[in-house]
């Protein structure tokens, strides 16, 4: 009965300041919305189960090979397909997939899509069923089955209009006839490539399976009843046995099972976590506003409340009454909260980098509305106790001598102070750690990677492994598109390389002449290589160290190699001449030159691996990128670049044509994105706790006035009152940006994982932000000041 | 007494606001009216003051309540500016100043007194004593030799460390006092200073007013007390906004 009277009492007497409510609603709804906003992603990303059937029992299953010094979670190959799945003990079902570079025929230019290639059991271990047809059966993935393939929902629309009867077509796809089995439906999620078109079956030779190849990656159903623990337990007892039959490939080998949860998302942890942190800071200031805005309302009603407990109501009567006033406000602000988030929610999902994971789940269901009513009722709590608390102390009495003359006690505006002295130091930690953030960005886009990205455009161009048999042919193709591509207009110099930056890798094992060669594939020695045309290095500006660049066409095995390599095998001696080989019956390519090393992985990769450069015309890959460098607009040279390739063969398409400057920023969009999160957020704390410091500072003037007509009587001039206000705004922002400051040195070292090219105490940053706040806090003192300063001390003075 | 130059028409009109007092002369007031408007008609608080003050006079101001005391003092010390007429202080016309000289010369020969004090409760006397000084660009030492010196003329070196809410209400005007007079002011404003006082209290202030004037100080003083107009050497009579019989 009383609650309802005290909800009575709240609606009414917020109806009757109506600023004062909507400030403090819009304030609250701000803060919980970017926390519900930012939890949404939190949930979709790593709370939301994966959408699969039973998605817990999901594992990825790596390669473990850092017993002898490698990754943990190496790819694997045709034969851990086959031994991993007979371990029937704790693999329900287990499936190899790669990537696939898809061109398909028709249309006027070919168009090239990605895919995947899966060994059959695929969708069966995923629990995933088609929309249309079937998926794929034992016979569809044996050597030289029919080709069949699965379509993607969206690409059934886009290319084959949404027809149910293309079931059982074909069509050609890298020159080759595949039948239609199958289509994906809508929200089917592909494990490897997440935006995969098209499948189809590996066809992998199930005897006698390579050992040493690490061209897929493997993911496996547990069986029910198997913990991973338990997993781990007898994947381990089955290396050991796969090492002792296989000795020269396996020694060292381990098999790492991890959940595909953990698997896909793990990685945005950190971040996540951090921007969640940002979002929090933001609430607690705007709960401190609301609480200070609170606590001026109950400075004014101080009489209100005098009189109500002189009248017989007990202190809990006015806490109760007060703290529901300040629950409405919370669930006021709460729901226009939710509302902010639902928008927020879609303006990060437009800004999210493309391909973070699990974005597209990302959404305001149950989770975050839930967390957004917890949010809204402990903030109403929190921000409405402290002032109830203040409001009713059990000295009323001055309060009512002093004829309600907009006195408060001194403890309240201390409090107040004391508030905003925390919020300006919780804007200077954000301010602080989106500087860092951005200065990380700004440092990795100007990192010198070892080649010039200027002016360089670079595409993947596929010749379809069905049609382009050997190496004549591959070779063949390679001339005619180099020397095409030379002659588009605007084109510099145009050059091949199997790999290019920031566009994926390959190595493979090595021996060196006159050094015994290994006998186990743990002791192999490994390179990373690339196949390049031999103006690559001109093309993109990688400086020769010793030795000499490849002549063209020359007809001997040569190679040039990276410092590191030659650092690494040829310690203080001369690699140039030595001579090395990758295939026991292959040739010898001597070395002729040294390159610099360059930062293939991007600016965080390790800088140092060994890499060594064979000329095309000597082992000419299957897929080449082209990389041309430009006198004009790279972009521009896109669609000639798909035109001169078209001209070349009309069935292959070029894939992922982008400039080498798109590829960099591309390669930093993470950090982009949590720069510019943390960034807004600081601002929006530094506008929230700027309207806190305002506001403090306007009810100081208006509590000041008459010292102020005094001080002006006393000869004061102007400068001395506007110093006196601003001043007093400062002080308090200099102990906020004091303890800010260590906020930000702390928070620094909880970001250090996410920074690069920078020291989270850098100078430079907690300068310019400590400046930022205390030019916002001058001029949010700015006005009142003013106002002070056009005090009248006539009416100030004319209180007697 | 004023000088009017004819002999260029086109300064005549400047010439007329460049009259000065005669010497001997502290203030000259010509014409002074001010008003508020409440909507569209408009209240007259004072019509057509003319006084002059001579440098060295003790004046009192009487008048009922609202007859405009307050209002003309505040003028006359310079905190208001939204009036008509010709002020002329020492050589200067008040009503031509820019804002800033007239604070100057507010700042450099006024001191002012209020009937409730207006000490800073959160400063000491010695704090409260300092702040004219602190707007006058004064060194600090300099200062504190003078704070020192105040508190020694007026016997109150014992409450320095006090705060205003620790002294009686004559304690506190004596501070006020001190406080006005401590820039060496040539002219003292005080606005119904013993009106929060015991007579005995109030005598106290006006014997110290008294000393003061006799060391050359011009003083003009509200007041409802016709024995501490006494003190002084002339009265000017207010009724609602009139000057009457001067
Ligand atoms: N801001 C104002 N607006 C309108 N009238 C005012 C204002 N301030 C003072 N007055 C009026 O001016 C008159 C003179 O006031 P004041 O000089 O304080 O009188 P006194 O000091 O003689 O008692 C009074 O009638 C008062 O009501
Ligand atoms: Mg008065």
């Amino acid at each position: 009965m009383s609650l309802l009277q005290d909800l009575r009492f709240a609606v009414r007497s917020l109806m009757k300041s109506p600023v004062f409510g909507a400030v403090a609603v819009f304030t609250l709804a701000l803060g919980i919305g970017a926390n519900a906003a930012i939890f949404s992603v939190l949930n979709a990303v790593l709370i939301k189960p994966l959408p699969y059937a039973d998605p817990g029992r999901l594992v990825m299953v790596w390669q473990d090979l850092r017993a002898r010094g490698g990754p943990a979670t190496e790819w694997t190959g045709p034969s851990q397909q086959f031994d991993w799945k007979a371990e029937t003990d704790v693999f329900e079902n287990l499936a190899s997939v790669r990537g696939w570079n898809a061109s398909l025929a028709g249309g006027d230019l070919p168009e090239s899509v990605l895919g995947e290639q899966t060994t059959y059991e695929y969708f069966d271990v995923l629990g995933a069923q088609p929309a249309l047809g079937r998926t794929f059966r034992g016979a569809d993935d044996v050597p030289n089955a029919p080709r069949v393939a699965v379509l993607s929902h969206a690409l059934w629309t886009r290319r084959f209009g949404g027809d149910p009867s293309v079931v059982g077509r074909t069509t050609v796809i890298n020159g080759e006839s595949h039948e239609i089995i199958g289509v994906m439906p809508e929200g089917f999620r592909p494990v490897v490539v997440t935006n995969a078109a098209l499948w189809r079956p590996q066809r992998m030779r199930p005897v006698n399976p390579s050992r040493n190849t690490a061209v897929n990656r493997t993911v496996g159903r547990l069986r029910r009843g198997v913990s991973l623990d338990a997993a781990r337990v007898r994947l381990a007892a089955l290396a050991a046995r796969l090492e002792q039959a296989h000795p020269e490939s396996d020694t060292k080998k381990g098999i790492n099972p991890v959940p595909l949860q953990e698997q896909q998302v793990g990685a945005m942890k950190p971040a996540l976590f951090v921007l969640q942190a940002a979002v929090a800071f933001v609430l607690v200031i705007a709960c401190v506003n609301i609480a200070n805005l609170l606590l001026a309302r109950a400075s004014a009603r101080i009489r209100e409340i005098a009189i109500r407990r002189a009248l017989g109501a007990g202190r809990r009567r006015i806490v109760s009454q007060l703290l529901t006033e300040s629950l409405v406000l919370a669930a006021a602000g709460g729901g226009l909260g939710a509302l902010i988030a639902v928008w927020g929610v879609s303006a990060l999902k437009a800004v999210a980098p493309e391909g973070t994971p699990r974005i597209e789940e990302v959404g305001v269901d149950w989770r975050v509305l839930a967390f957004a009513a917890a949010l809204a009722l402990a903030t109403g709590v929190i921000f409405g106790l402290v002032p109830a608390m203040h409001a009713s102390r059990d000295e009323f009495a001055p309060a009512l001598k002093q004829g309600g003359r907009g006195q408060t006690g001194d403890g309240g505006g201390r409090l107040r102070r004391g508030l905003i002295v925390a919020e300006l130091a919780l804007a200077l930690v954000l301010l602080a750690g989106g500087g860092l953030l951005l200065r990380t960005f700004l440092a990795l886009g100007r990192a010198d990677l070892g080649f010039n990205p200027d002016h360089v455009v670079a595409g993947f161009v596929l010749p379809p492994p069905a049609v382009y048999k050997d190496n004549p042919h591959r070779l063949a193709f390679y001339d005619a598109l180099l020397s095409r591509a030379a002659a588009i207009p605007g084109v510099a110099s145009a050059a091949l390389s199997s790999v290019i930056p920031l566009g994926g890798d390959s190595d493979t094992s090595f021996d060196i002449e006159g050094r015994p060669p290994a006998t186990r594939s743990a002791d192999a020695l490994i390179v990373w290589y690339r196949v390049v045309s031999a103006n690559y290095f001109a093309t993109m500006e990688i400086p020769l160290r010793r030795g000499r660049l490849f002549a063209d066409r020359e007809a001997d095995p040569s190679l040039v190699i990276n410092e590191t390599m030659a650092k690494r095998h040829w310690p203080g001696e001369d690699p140039l001449g030595r001579r090395i080989r990758f295939d026991r019956d292959g040739p010898w390519f001597s070395i002729v030159g040294v390159v610099a090393d360059v930062q293939v992985r991007g600016a965080r990769g390790d800088a140092h691996e060994v890499e060594a450069y064979m000329p095309y015309w000597h082992n000419p890959e299957p897929g080449v990128n082209i990389v041309l460098k430009t006198a004009i607009d790279p972009a521009a040279l896109a669609e000639p670049l798909r035109r001169v390739v078209k001209e070349v063969d009309p069935g292959v398409a070029v894939a992922g044509v982008s400039t080498m400057n798109g590829m960099i920023a591309d390669s930093i969009v993470d950090t982009r994105f949590q720069a510019t999160l943390v960034a807004a957020f600081a601002g929006l704390a530094l506008v929230l706790a700027a309207t806190g410091l305002y506001g403090v500072t306007s009810y100081a003037v208006a509590q000041r006035t008459s010292e102020i007509g005094i001080r002006l009587a006393l000869g004061a001039a102007e400068p001395h009152v506007f110093r006196l206000v601003v001043g007093d705004a400062l002080r308090l922002a200099t102990i906020g940006l004091m303890a800010g400051l260590g906020g930000a040195i702390a928070a620094g070292r909880v970001l250090e994982k996410l920074l690069f090219g920078v020291t989270e105490t850098d100078p430079l940053t907690l300068g310019l932000t400590s400046a930022l706040l205390m030019l916002v806090a001058f001029l949010a003192s700015y006005v009142p000041a003013r106002r002070a300063m056009r005090i009248d001390p006539m009416e100030a003075l004319r209180i007697e | 007494m004023a000088f009017f130059g004819k002999s260029n028409p086109a300064v005549n009109v400047d010439a007329a606001d460049t009259a000065t007092l005669a010497p001997g002369m502290l203030i000259g007031l010509r014409n002074i009216e001010k008003s508020y408007a409440h909507g569209t008609s408009r209240t007259y608080v004072l019509r057509r003051i003319n006084l002059d003050v001579k440098d060295g006079e003790f004046i009192s101001i009487m008048g009922p309540s609202g007859a405009g005391k307050s209002t003309l003092l505040h003028i006359i010390g310079m905190h208001d500016s939204a009036w008509t007429g010709e002020y002329y202080f020492l050589d200067q016309p008040v009503h031509k100043l820019a804002p800033k000289d007239r604070a100057r010369l507010h700042k450099q020969h006024i001191g002012f007194v209020f009937q409730s004090y207006h000490l800073l409760d959160h400063l000491t006397v010695y704090e409260n004593l300092d702040i004219p000084l602190s707007y006058r660009d004064i060194k600090k030492a300099e200062r504190e030799s003078m704070v020192c010196d105040v508190l020694d003329r007026f016997a109150i070196v014992g409450k320095k460390d006090l705060y205003p809410n620790q002294l009686s209400g004559g304690q506190q005007q004596l501070v006020a006092v001190a406080r006005a007079v401590i820039s060496t002011p040539k002219l003292i404003l005080a606005d119904e200073p013993t009106g929060n006082l015991h007579s005995s209290q109030g005598k106290e202030i006006m014997e110290l007013f008294r000393k003061l004037n006799e060391g050359g100080t011009t003083i003009i003083q509200v007041t409802h007390s016709e024995v501490n107009a006494g003190y002084g050497s002339r009265i000017v009579q207010l009724r609602d906004g009139w000057m009457v019989n001067e």
